[in-house]
C-alpha cells in the first residue's frame, strides 16, 4: 500500500514532465545566459507570425526608491517551478529599494516579496546620481544548468547532485569484500551557499551581502555574508562553475572600481578581486569560463576563479557590454570602441581585431545576438544618434575573402534611446527609453528589421535604463516609476 | 483503454490509446447506453493532427473485434492545464435528462463540465454544454486541491436531476452557492441542479457541504448522501525542499477518515462517524447497499457503516 500511495501520488507528475511539450524555460540572468546574449533559444509561442498579437498581459507597481532611473531590475524567470503551492513560474524581480519580489508570471500575482535587510555598519546612502543612485543595483541571478564543481542546479524537481563536490554517496571503504573497487574520496566540504540541487535566487544587497533565497518562499537559505563594499554601484551578476562574478563601477561611497569572483564553494564564500582603472562593463563570460570586462580604456580577458589577467587589447570605449558567442568552434567577442566601431575579435588572440565595422552613433548598453534556423550569425546593437534619436542595427557575420565580416543588413525604425534588444525565435523586442515620454516596445522581424507590433501607448512611464527579459511567450521590463510589465501572448487559463 | 468481449471465445483484448497522457479515473472509464466507454486522459498534449488527446476525455466504443474512437472532449484550455497539471482525470457520471443522456466530469483545476454523450463538446470537441466557474483551486496547485476522483448523480422523487462533485482544498472566493455550512478550508461536496432553461443547459449550484478533509466521491441512497473526507494529506511539494512526494512524510501528516451523512436536498449534515476510523484513506470508494455503507482505509481495515438491527 505504501508503494500505491506514492507511485500514485507521484504519477501525475511524472506524465507531466515526461510529456510537457513544449518545457517552460528558464532567463537565469541578464541577457539570458552568461555570455549576455540576449537570446531566449527556444520560445515556445513567440514567432513572426503570433507577435502581432501581443498583450499587455499585467503590470504591477512595485516599492523602489523614489530616485534614479533604475528602480527596478529586468526579471530572472524560473519557468517552472513545482512549489508547494502548485507548478509555478516565476519572474523574479529586484528594486533598488533593496526588495526582490517573486511574482507568478502566468497569473500577474505576488508570490513572494523578501526585503533585504540592510546590516552595515557604514551607513546607507541613496544617492541622488544615476551612476551612484545607492540601494540594490545589481540583477539577481540564478546558476545556469551547467555542471561544474559543485553540482547542476535544476530549474525543477529535487536536488540532483553532480560533480566534484556532491554529497558522500556510494560503499565506504573497508567493506572487507574482496576485489571491490576503492571508495571515491570524500569530497570537499560544500558551503551553504554552493548552487547544487533546486534553483536559487543570488542577489547582493545594498549592504554588500550576498544572498541565497529559496526561490519557493524568498528565506535566506544561508546567513547572508558581507562580500562588497557598502552602497557601491554593482553590475549584473553573473555565474558559472560556482563562482559568481561580479562588478563595482564609478567608485561610489569609497567602493574601489573592480571585478569580483566569489568562491560559492568556500565555507564562508572567498571573494577575489582584480582592480580596474576607470570602472567598467561585465563581466561576461566566454564558453571557457573567461572573465571579459571592458574597461573604459581597454577589454580585459581575466582567468575564471583566480582572476588573472589573460589577455588586454587597448579599446577606448563608453559604457558597453562586450558580446561573446561561439563562431566556428572558437569564441568570438564583439565590443563597440568610443571611436563608433564594432569590434570583432578572436577570443584566442585579442590583440588584432578580425574585422572592424562603423556606426552612426554610440552603442548603449549591450549588444545582442543569435543564431537563425540557416546557421547566419547575427548582431544587433541599441544605437543612440543625436536628439534623442535611434535604432537597433543589425549585422551578419559572414565569411569576406575567408575572413570574417560583421556586414550590415538592415537599420530599424526610429527608436528613441533603446534598450538593448533580445530576441526570441526570429523576432527582436527592443524597447525605446527617450527620457520624458513613455516607452514604447517594439517587436522586429530579426531578419529584415519590419516592424511586427508596436505597444503604442500602453506604457505610461519612461523606461527603467536597466533591459529586458524575454521567455516562455513573454517579455518584460521595468519602468522609472517603478512598474513591472509584462508584455505576451494570452494563454486561455 | 483495454476491452474484451466476454462473448468472444478467443478473448481477444482489444486497446485503444490517446497517445498521450495517462488514463487515471479513479473509478475507470464510465460507459453509457450505447456500449461507449468514456475515461479522462489526464496531463498530456491534444494534438489532432496525430491523433492524440491528452488533458481531454475520450469515448471508445467495439466496432466487430476493435475498440475504436468514437468521440472526444477536450477543454479549450488544455495547455493552461498541462502546464499547470491539472489533469482532466475524474471519472465522469453518465444518467439521462429530458430524453438526453448527459455526463459530468471535471478536473484538477476545480471546473464542473456538463457534456451531451451524443456530440462531446460540438463540431469542435471543445465545447460543453456547461463549464462551470472554478470552484476550488485559487492557488492552481496541482496537489491538495481541484477534484479528484470522480463525479455523482441522483435524480429526487420530483424529477429533480442532481449532478455532485467532491472537492479538494479551501472553495474559491469567487464561487457562490446558496446553501453552505461553515468556512471550506479543506474540501467538500457541492451538488447542482441540472436545468434546462430556454433551450440552454445548466449547472445550477444548490448547496455546498460542511468542511471535509480531502472530500472523496459519494454516494447516493434514497435521499442521503454518504461522503468521506479520506483524511489523507496531499501534498507532494513542501516550501523548504520543492517537489518531494515522500509517502512516509504523507502518510505521517495524515489523519484518519471520517464518513458523513448528508441531506441530499440540502446538503446539511445529519451523521459524522467522528473519529471511529482510525486511520486515512488512500483512493479508496464508498459502497452502499441494503443499509449499509462500506469504506476501505489505509491500515487495511474495512469498515460497514449502518443501522443496528435494521
Amino acid at each position: 500500500m505504501k508503494s500505491i500511495l506514492a507511485m500514485a501520488g507521484v504519477s501525475s507528475i511524472l506524465l507531466a514532465v515526461a510529456i510537457a511539450q513544449p518545457r517552460p524555460q528558464n532567463w537565469p540572468t541578464y541577457g539570458g545566459d552568461a555570455q549576455r546574449s540576449g537570446w531566449e533559444k527556444t520560445d515556445p509561442r513567440i514567432t513572426k507570425d503570433t507577435v502581432k498579437d501581443l498583450q499587455l498581459l499585467w503590470k504591477m507597481k512595485l516599492e523602489n526608491q523614489p530616485k534614479g532611473p533604475r528602480p527596478l531590475l529586468p526579471p530572472l524567470i524560473l519557468g517552472n517551478l513545482i512549489s508547494y503551492r502548485g507548478f509555478k513560474e516565476l519572474a523574479f524581480v529586484a528594486s533598488s529599494a533593496d526588495i526582490v519580489y517573486a511574482i507568478d508570471a502566468d497569473l500577474g500575482k505576488l508570490f513572494w516579496t523578501k526585503h533585504l535587510e540592510y546590516a552595515s555598519l557604514d551607513p546607507q546612502v541613496l544617492g541622488p546620481s544615476a551612476t551612484c543612485p545607492g540601494g540594490l543595483t545589481a540583477m539577481p541571478t540564478m546558476p545556469p544548468p551547467a555542471v561544474g564543481r559543485g553540482g547542476a542546479p535544476g530549474g525543477r524537481g529535487p536536488a540532483a547532485p553532480a560533480g566534484g563536490r556532491g554529497p558522500v554517496a556510494g560503499p565506504t571503504a573497508g567493506t572487507g569484500v574482496v576485489g571491490a573497487p576503492a571508495a571515491p574520496p570524500p569530497p570537499p566540504a560544500r558551503g551553504p551557499f554552493a548552487a547544487v540541487g533546486a534553483a536559487s535566487v543570488y542577489a547582493i544587497s545594498s549592504d554588500g551581502r550576498l544572498h541565497k533565497l529559496n526561490t519557493s518562499t524568498g528565506d535566506d537559505q544561508a546567513q547572508p555574508v558581507k562580500m562588497l563594499p557598502s552602497n557601491a554601484t554593482i553590475s549584473s551578476l553573473n555565474i558559472a562553475d560556482n563562482v559568481l562574478y561580479a562588478l563595482t563601477s564609478h567608485e561610489c561611497n569609497g567602493a574601489a572600481d573592480a571585478v569580483w569572483a566569489i568562491d560559492l564553494i568556500a565555507d564562508p564564500p572567498k571573494a577575489v578581486t582584480f582592480a580596474l582603472g576607470g570602472g567598467g562593463e561585465g563581466p561576461v563570460l566566454g564558453a571557457d569560463g573567461t572573465v571579459y570586462v571592458q574597461t573604459g580604456e581597454e577589454l580585459l580577458a581575466l582567468s575564471p576563479h583566480d582572476l588573472q589577467l589573460k589577455q588586454s587589447f587597448n579599446l577606448a570605449s563608453s559604457s558597453v557590454l562586450p558580446l561573446v558567442f561561439p563562431y566556428k568552434e572558437r569564441d568570438v567577442i564583439v565590443t563597440a570602441g568610443k571611436d563608433g566601431r564594432l569590434y570583432l575579435m578572436d577570443t584566442a588572440s585579442l590583440g588584432t581585431p578580425l574585422f572592424q565595422a562603423p556606426l552612426t552613433g554610440q552603442v548603449w548598453g549591450n549588444l545582442s545576438s543569435w543564431q537563425d534556423a540557416d546557421g547566419t550569425r547575427w548582431v544587433f546593437a541599441p544605437v543612440w544618434g543625436p536628439a534623442n534619436t535611434g535604432s537597433i542595427v543589425a549585422f551578419k557575420l559572414e565569411e569576406q575573402n575567408g575572413k570574417p565580416a560583421l556586414t550590415q543588413a538592415w537599420v530599424s525604425r526610429d527608436i528613441p534611446s533603446p534598450q538593448p534588444p533580445v530576441i526570441a525565435n526570429g523576432v527582436v523586442f527592443a524597447l525605446s527609453s527617450r527620457a520624458g515620454t513613455h516607452a514604447t516596445l517594439y517587436a522586429l522581424d530579426a531578419a529584415t528589421g519590419k516592424e511586427l507590433y508596436s505597444s503604442r501607448n500602453l506604457i505610461t512611464a519612461p523606461a527603467a535604463l536597466t533591459g529586458l527579459t524575454v521567455a516562455n511567450g513573454r517579455v518584460y521590463f521595468g519602468t522609472t516609476d517603478g512598474t513591472a510589465y509584462a508584455f505576451g501572448i494570452y494563454m486561455e487559463h | 483503454m483495454w476491452a474484451v468481449n466476454l462473448n468472444d471465445p478467443l478473448k481477444k483484448v482489444m486497446t485503444f490509446s490517446p497517445r498521450s497522457g495517462g488514463l487515471w479515473g479513479r473509478q475507470g472509464a464510465a460507459i453509457d447506453s450505447s456500449g461507449t466507454a468514456w475515461a479522462p486522459t489526464g496531463d498530456g498534449v491534444y494534438d489532432l493532427a496525430n491523433q492524440r488527446y491528452g488533458n481531454g476525455l475520450i469515448a471508445a466504443k467495439v466496432v466487430g473485434n476493435e475498440l475504436q474512437l468514437k468521440d472526444w472532449y477536450e477543454p479549450t484550455n488544455w495547455a493552461w492545464m498541462q502546464k499547470k497539471d491539472l489533469d482532466m482525470q475524474v471519472t465522469p457520471a453518465i444518467f439521462t435528462y429530458k430524453g438526453r443522456e448527459l455526463m459530468v466530469t471535471g478536473s484538477k483545476e476545480c471546473r464542473v463540465y456538463l457534456i451531451d454523450t451524443k456530440s462531446a463538446g460540438g463540431e469542435n470537441h471543445q465545447t460543453p454544454l456547461v463549464r462551470t466557474p472554478l470552484l476550488c483551486n485559487e492557488e492552481v496547485n496541482f496537489a491538495s486541491a481541484g477534484i479528484w476522483g470522480s463525479m455523482a448523480t441522483w435524480e429526487d422523487s420530483k424529477g429533480t436531476r442532481w449532478a455532485l462533485t467532491p472537492f479538494w482544498g479551501p472553495v474559491h472566493p469567487e464561487f457562490k452557492v446558496p446553501v453552505s455550512y461553515g468556512p471550506v478550508k479543506h474540501g467538500a461536496v457541492v451538488a447542482f441542479k441540472v436545468e434546462e432553461k430556454s433551450g440552454k443547459f445548466q449547472l445550477t449550484p444548490a448547496w455546498m457541504s460542511r468542511d471535509m478533509d480531502q472530500a472523496e466521491p459519494p454516494v447516493i441512497a434514497n435521499g442521503v448522501i454518504f461522503a468521506y473526507g479520506s483524511g489523507e494529506n496531499g501534498y507532494q511539494a513542501y516550501p523548504d525542499r520543492g517537489l518531494n512526494d515522500s509517502s512516509p512524510l504523507r502518510i505521517k501528516a495524515s489523519t484518519h477518515a471520517t464518513l458523513f451523512a448528508l441531506d441530499a436536498e440540502t446538503g446539511k449534515e445529519l451523521y459524522s462517524s467522528g473519529d471511529q476510523i482510525a486511520s486515512f484513506a488512500h483512493f479508496s470508494g464508498l459502497s452502499v447497499a441494503n443499509g449499509q455503507v462500506y469504506l476501505g482505509t489505509y491500515d487495511s481495515v474495512l469498515y460497514c457503516f449502518g443501522l443496528a438491527g435494521r
